[in-house]
Formats: C-alpha cells, sequence, structure tokens
C-alpha cells in the first residue's frame, strides 16, 4: 500500500520508494534515508508534529512537511 | 603534525578527543569563521601531534554553518588547518550510515585512521563487524577499535596514530569532491557510495537478528509525553535554578569576603599612595568582581552539558519544534536560547546549526534577551538587596522565586520577540529540522568536567581581561577629576561642615563624597541623571549603567568602585552593606523595592554586551542587525524600567 | 614614583580596551576559509 511518510501510524513499518526532488533529499540521502530503506515510526511529538522514524538502527526526526515529501510502501503487519 | 578528528554528530567524537589529550586542550576559532576550534596536542614517544576537532558532519557536504568549515578545509590542501592525517570516528552500532562520510573521506587520499567507536552498543545490538574484512574495502585505511565512553583502547589508537605518523604511505590518487553547489552531483555520488557501503556491509557486518530491532525507550515514552514532557522540561529547568541559586551562594559569598578582607589587608600592608589606592580599590575588587561569578558559570555550564551528554537535549528540541515554529524560531533554537542563560556568545554561534536563513537569524537577534550569567551577579546582588529572605509555602526562597521570574521574563519576551520579528523579516526558503535523537546514555563524568573547565576557563581570561581593563580605568575616572571644580566642591564641603559643626568623620564623608561628584565619572552621572531618573536611579547607579554597557557584570564592579573609593572609615564593609545603607539627599533610601526591581527589569532586557554585539556582527555580516538589537532592546529596557518603577512606588 | 606606576597602569588598561575594539570591530579577518562557501550558498 502506497502512502505518504506523514501519513503513517505509529510502530508502522514501510519501505522508501521514492523522495521528493527538494532541497532536503541530499540530506536525507545522506543521513541514510533512501529509495529501498525500511523505516518504522516510532513516535510523535507531543502536538503531532515532528515525527520520530527508526532508520537502520537510529532515530531520525523530522517535520511532517518533511515527511510528506517521502513517498513510502506500507507493510501489511506492524508492531505495537 | 596535524591530525584532523572527523566523524557524525553523536559518535563519542569528543570522548575519543578527551580520551587522547586529556586536558592538554585548547579553544580558539577557525580563521575566518567564528566556528569554535578545539584543538588538542598529544605526546608518543618524544614527539609532539596536535588534533583538531572539527565540527560533527553527515557528508562532507555542508547543509549549516558550522559543517562549511569541513568542507573548506578538506577541499583547500592550502588551508591553514589541512590535516597531514585524518582520525575518522565511525559509530559501529550504525556502521551504514557512518561509512558515508568514512568513504568519502578515505577518497580525498589523506592517510586515513578508522576509529570504530561505540563497541558496547554495537554489542548490545547483536552486531558484530568483522574488522579484517572491512579493511580490504579501505586497503590504506587503519582501523582501531575503542569504547572512548569507558576509556577503553587508548593505547591502541595513540599506538595507530604514531604507526601511521611514521609511515610513508604510498601516494593514493584523490578522488575529487563535487563543487559545493552541485547537487545532482552530489546526489549521484551518495547513491554511488550507498551501493558501495552495501557491498562493504554484505561482507563484514553480521547481525543476530532480534524479534524487532525498533522500539520505543521507556525514557522517550516519558519524554515525548503529551503532558508530561513539557512537565518534565519545565521542572528541570526550574530545579536547575533553584540549584544554582542555592549551591552557589556559599562559593560566591566566601569569594566576595574573601577579596573585601584582602583588599582591607593589603591597604594596611602597602605604603600610603596613589598606586597602592588603584591596588586596593581599583584592581583587588575588579579581580573579585570577576572571580565570583564562577561558581554559578560552573555550575550552569555543568547541568548544560549534563543534558546534552545523556541525550535529554535532543528530546527538547523534538518535542519544543512545533511550538517554535509559530514564532518563526526552530527546535533547534531551544539550544542557543538555553546556552545563552550562560551566555549569549555561544548562544549565537550555536545558531549555525539551525540552517533555514531566518529561523536563524530571528534566534540571533532574541538570543540576547535571555537572562545570561553575567546578570546573575546583577540579580544577585539586587535580590539580595530587596528582596526578603522568607520563604512561602514553607519549601519555596522567595529570592529564588524572583530570580525564576526574571528568568522568565527574560524568555517570554524574547518568545513574544521573535514572533513579532517573524511578521516582519522576509523569508527566503522553507526551514527544515531534520535532527538525530541520539540513544540515552549516563553521563561521562570527565568530559563534563572539561566542558565545564574550559567555559570557566575563557570566562575569566576572556571577559576577566576586558573587566579588569574597565576598573582600573573607573578608578581613575573616579579618582581624578577637572581640577578647579575638584577645589571648590571640597572647599564648599568644608565651609559646611564648619558651620553645620560636624564632627570629624561626618567632615571627611562629606569631603569625600565631594571629591567623587566632582571627578570625571561624577560629571559623567550627573550628566545623564536627567535620563534616568524616571527610572528611580541616581548618578551613581547612572555611572555603573554606563559602564557596564561594555559588558553587564561590570556593574557590579562600578558599584564597589565606586563605593570603595567613597569610603571614609576603615572597615571594607561589603558591598551590600554599603548599598543597603545608601541615603538620596533627603534622607531616603536609594535602593528601594521600586528602584530595585526597576533596575532588575532594566537588566532582563538591555543590550549591554560588546562581545555579543561583535559576534552577532560577524555572524550576520552586517550592522544593522546588531544596531537594530541594541535598539529594540534598549527601548524594552527603558519603558520596562519605568513602568516597574512607578508601579512599585 | 606611584604617580608613574598608576600612569603606566591606566595607560594600559586603555591601550588594552582600544586593542579589543579595533580586532572585535574594525580589522578585516585576512583568511576567511567560510566565505567562499557562504557566497555560493547565499547564491
Amino acid at each position: 500500500m502506497s502512502a505518504k511518510l506523514s501519513d503513517l501510524k505509529n510502530g508502522n513499518c514501510a519501505t522508501v520508494t521514492s523522495i521528493e526532488d527538494s532541497s532536503i533529499r541530499l540530506k536525507l540521502m545522506e543521513m541514510g534515508l533512501m529509495p529501498g530503506r525500511e523505516i518504522t515510526v516510532l513516535f510523535r511529538a507531543p502536538l503531532g508534529d515532528p515525527i520520530a522514524i527508526d532508520v537502520d538502527g537510529y532515530i531520525l526526526s523530522l517535520r511532517l512537511d518533511e515527511a510528506s515529501m517521502i513517498q513510502v510502501e506500507e507493510h501489511s503487519f506492524a508492531f505495537a | 603534525m596535524k591530525i584532523a578528528l572527523l566523524g557524525n554528530p553523536n559518535t563519542g567524537k569528543s570522548s575519543v578527543f578527551n580520551l587522547v589529550t586529556g586536558l592538554r586542550q585548547q579553544v580558539g576559532n577557525f580563521p575566518g569563521v567564528t566556528v569554535e576550534k578545539k584543538t588538542g596536542t598529544l605526546q608518543i614517544e618524544g614527539n609532539t601531534y596536535t588534533l583538531i576537532d572539527f565540527p560533527g558532519t553527515y557528508s562532507l557536504y555542508p547543509r549549516s554553518k558550522d559543517e562549511q568549515v569541513v568542507y573548506s578545509v578538506l577541499s583547500d590542501n592550502e588551508a591553514e588547518d589541512y590535516p597531514d592525517l585524518v582520525i575518522v570516528v565511525v559509530d559501529q552500532s550504525n556502521l551504514e550510515r557512518n561509512l558515508f562520510l568514512f568513504s568519502q573521506i578515505y577518497d580525498l587520499g589523506l592517510p586515513t585512521l578508522m576509529v570504530l567507536n561505540m563497541t558496547d552498543l554495537a554489542m548490545r545490538n547483536g552486531i558484530a563487524v568483522d574488522v579484517d574484512q572491512l579493511n580490504t574495502f579501505f586497503p590504506s585505511a587503519q582501523i582501531v577499535s575503542t569504547n572512548a565512553r569507558v576509556g577503553m583502547g587508548k593505547e591502541r589508537l595513540m599506538m595507530a596514530i604514531a604507526d601511521m605518523a611514521n609511515a610513508t604511505l604510498e601516494k593514493r590518487n584523490p578522488i575529487p569532491l563535487c563543487p559545493v553547489d552541485d547537487v545532482s552531483c552530489q546526489e549521484q555520488e551518495a547513491e554511488a557510495r550507498y551501493t558501495f557501503i552495501k557491498q562493504i556491509i554484505t561482507a563484514s557486518l553480521s547481525k543476530v537478528e532480534k524479534e524487532k530491532k525498533a522500539s520505543v525507550s521507556k525514557l522517550d515514552r516519558l519524554f515525548v509525553h503529551p503532558v508530561l514532557g513539557y512537565i518534565i522540561f519545565a521542572a528541570i529547568l526550574f530545579i536547575v535554578f533553584q540549584f544554582i541559586f542555592a549551591f552557589a551562594a556559599v562559593p560566591m559569598d566566601f569569594i566576595d569576603s574573601g577579596f573585601a578582607e584582602f583588599g582591607n589587608w593589603l591597604s594596611d600592608s602597602l605604603p600610603t599612595g596613589v598606586f597602592s589606592d588603584l591596588i586596593c580599590q581599583g584592581i583587588i575588587p575588579g579581580i573579585g568582581g570577576v572571580l565570583v561569578f564562577v561558581p554559578q558559570i560552573a555550575l550552569l555550564f555543568f547541568f548544560i552539558s549534563i543534558l546534552e551528554e545523556t541525550g535529554y537535549l535532543s528530546r527538547v528540541v523534538f518535542i519544543m519544534d512545533r511550538l517554535m515554529r509559530p514564532l518563526g524560531l526552530n527546535g533547534k533554537s531551544v539550544v542557543p536560547l538555553m546556552s545563552s542563560v550562560a551566555c549569549a556568545i555561544p548562544g549565537v554561534m550555536a545558531t549555525r546549526t539551525i540552517a533555514d536563513w531566518k529561523e536563524r537569524m530571528i534566534t540571533i537577534l532574541v538570543a540576547p534577551l535571555m537572562s545570561c550569567s553575567a546578570r546573575i551577579p546583577v540579580y544577585t546582588l539586587l535580590i539580595a538587596l530587596v528582596i526578603p529572605k522568607t520563604t512561602i509555602l514553607g519549601i519555596f526562597n522567595v529570592q529564588g522565586l524572583v530570580l525564576f521570574g526574571l528568568y522568565s521574563l527574560g524568555l517570554v519576551s524574547a518568545l513574544l520577540v521573535a514572533a513579532l520579528i517573524k511578521l516582519i523579516i522576509k523569508s527566503r526558503d522553507k526551514g527544515f529540522l531534520m535532527l538525530e535523537l541520539p540513544s540515552f546514555k549516563s553521563p561521562r563524568w570527565g568530559n563534563i568536567g572539561i566542558t565545564v573547565w574550559e567555559k570557566v576557563k575563557v570566562f575569566i581570561l576572556d571577559a576577566g581581561k576586558v573587566i579588569l581593563a574597565i576598573s582600573i580605568l573607573l578608578w581613575a575616572l573616579a579618582t581624578y577629576g577637572p581640577s578647579e571644580s575638584m577645589r571648590n566642591n571640597i572647599a564648599k564641603a568644608k565651609n559646611e561642615s564648619k558651620e553645620l559643626n560636624l564632627t570629624k568623620e561626618e567632615t571627611n564623608q562629606r569631603i569625600a563624597s565631594a571629591k567623587m561628584e566632582s571627578s570625571y565619572i561624577g560629571h559623567l552621572g550627573h550628566f545623564i541623571e536627567p535620563v534616568i531618573r524616571p527610572l528611580g536611579y541616581d548618578w551613581k547607579i547612572g555611572i555603573s549603567l554606563i559602564t557596564s554597557f561594555a559588558a553587564r557584570e561590570v556593574f557590579v564592579g562600578s558599584l564597589s568602585t565606586i563605593y570603595a573609593v567613597n569610603e571614609t572609615d576603615d572597615v571594607n564593609k561589603r558591598l551590600i552593606d554599603k548599598m543597603r545603607a545608601e541615603r538620596r539627599a533627603d534622607g531616603t533610601k536609594v535602593y528601594t523595592l521600586a528602584a530595585g526591581a526597576s533596575l532588575m527589569v532594566f537588566y532582563v532586557f538591555a543590550m549591554q554586551c560588546m562581545a555579543t554585539l561583535a559576534i552577532v556582527k560577524r555572524e550576520t555580516n552586517s550592522w544593522k542587525w546588531p544596531l537594530i538589537q541594541i535598539g529594540f532592546m534598549g527601548a524594552l529596557a527603558y519603558f520596562g524600567a519605568m513602568i516597574t518603577f512607578y508601579t512599585l512606588s | 614614583m606611584q604617580e608613574i606606576l598608576v600612569i603606566l597602569a591606566v595607560s594600559a588598561a586603555c591601550i588594552f580596551l582600544a586593542l579589543q575594539f579595533y580586532t572585535k570591530f574594525v580589522r578585516k579577518d585576512a583568511k576567511c576559509e567560510g566565505c567562499a562557501v557562504g557566497k555560493i550558498q547565499e547564491k
């Protein structure tokens, strides 16, 4: 199921499919977030924004509008 | 021989730095930029090496101001800090992302040493690295494993450094970097590198799969909780400030009275003369005025570095980002604003991590509104002077509460002003956050001790010299004056005393006041008195206001100088007692609650720090911003103080 | 004698403050490694 990273719920797993061409794409790639990467949404800040995701063992936080530039393929299973 | 230390943020780079250099460290700036440059020396078998600590980055290509220095030094072999050897600290528990920077640096062709750090964390996560296998991908590099936080691997690292320094390595051809503004070239490079890194990972990393790798730690559940998260943050701040006030009071009193006694003893022992006066009344109180708030600076940095070391500070950025954005700030503005509580100078410099121009500019403009430690001596003196020493509800120290209130006033005004500036400044592009939340660690007291020591040292050496020079100057201005007016005033005081039939002591008091009033500084104070009278200040406070435009902490030193010069009896009373006894001509107290509170408010707002202005000028590269800062902060200070004075009197 | 020492100390303080002012506000940095990168990014 294709979605934006910003739409995922806490605990959802997904694989990054593409990142919108923008000034932050390179920076995301340099931090290890690129197409093919498996990520998990871990938690959100109190007001729902920014979100914290697991990228290969470390926690990266992104604002919602940054996360909305990332297209992901959601995995069917999730963990709590 | 120069060695550069590089690595991703949160890889324990500073632990590695402290591990090999110990206390042989110096803090300076990279030439031409205000990025803090820490250098340290290490000695191996009689050879001395200089280690330069670069800002932590994820890539050689910069995304914020403080990262630019990495690119500019490493891309230019003529640069002053261009290294002969590069040490890259690699976090073993996060090898893939760390290898990105490492491979970039390796390709520069310099002798490269990889420090595989955080072996404990990697082991806990079930990650094992086959070092020999890894080495086959980077044949000219050396690899050393350490766990710098617990001091493991120091010998190995030192030996590897000596090895590499002595070996004549065959020159590798550097692979040229992309131009700094060519993003598509950099993206292609990034893709190619990750393809390469995938092979390395497959070959050299074995991972014991656990049931599920990602989970939210209990601490994170607590710290980012919608309600508890903010309560915890507020509580931590409150506790920190209560502690600073309570703990620092004892050593501060000790230093304060110690210097008073010392000055007293010295003035008895030295031959009489003007130079002895300069030492006892100008220099000794001046030095005392600097040293007296070392305990508070040390405590503040102690707490801030604990929060940073444990990883809590980045959670604060995380929960504050959404709240800061409507104000034109960034979650990362929290760190500069918090640092500004210690000193606005590192605060303004810390804004370099904010990549967005507008968010950064607003943070710089409001950072000096946060109450810095230079205001602490002013606050503590005034609070002790006019606020009663009582408790509310049995536990809350009223003086502590007032101090907390002053800090809050600074914070709230900083946020409101930020929101206002946001409407005025036009933005060029959208800001971004993209922040790593490091795993929680228990603080390493050695690292914290070194940080505290460094900050205190910089404060004493940099601020101290200026303050000392100003107190010498002040003493001269308070001792000498236009000779005619001096003579006339003294004669007048003598005549008046004779007519009123005063005792000898009272006569001397009158003469001393007359001298003070007709000195150069007395003239200056009188000159500005009409302007500050609506705020409830007399000319002596006026003098201190003028001098503290160089730096706020000079306020206390100036008062010490002014009242010490004014002294006639032998007992060197402590400053606060002198201030308490100070009367106006009509016999009313000078330091009433209204005047004291008005002064506190003035110091919350006023931009009285040459050093900060200089940094803002350099960081914004124009005179416009520091001038705007003086303007709006000055207006806030003047009218805020006036309103306070009239409300309370 | 004491007067001379006072004059020396006061002038030393003045010179130090003037130098501080000069280095912090007036002097241009001879070398500026970050500048080239900064200029490109500001474009």
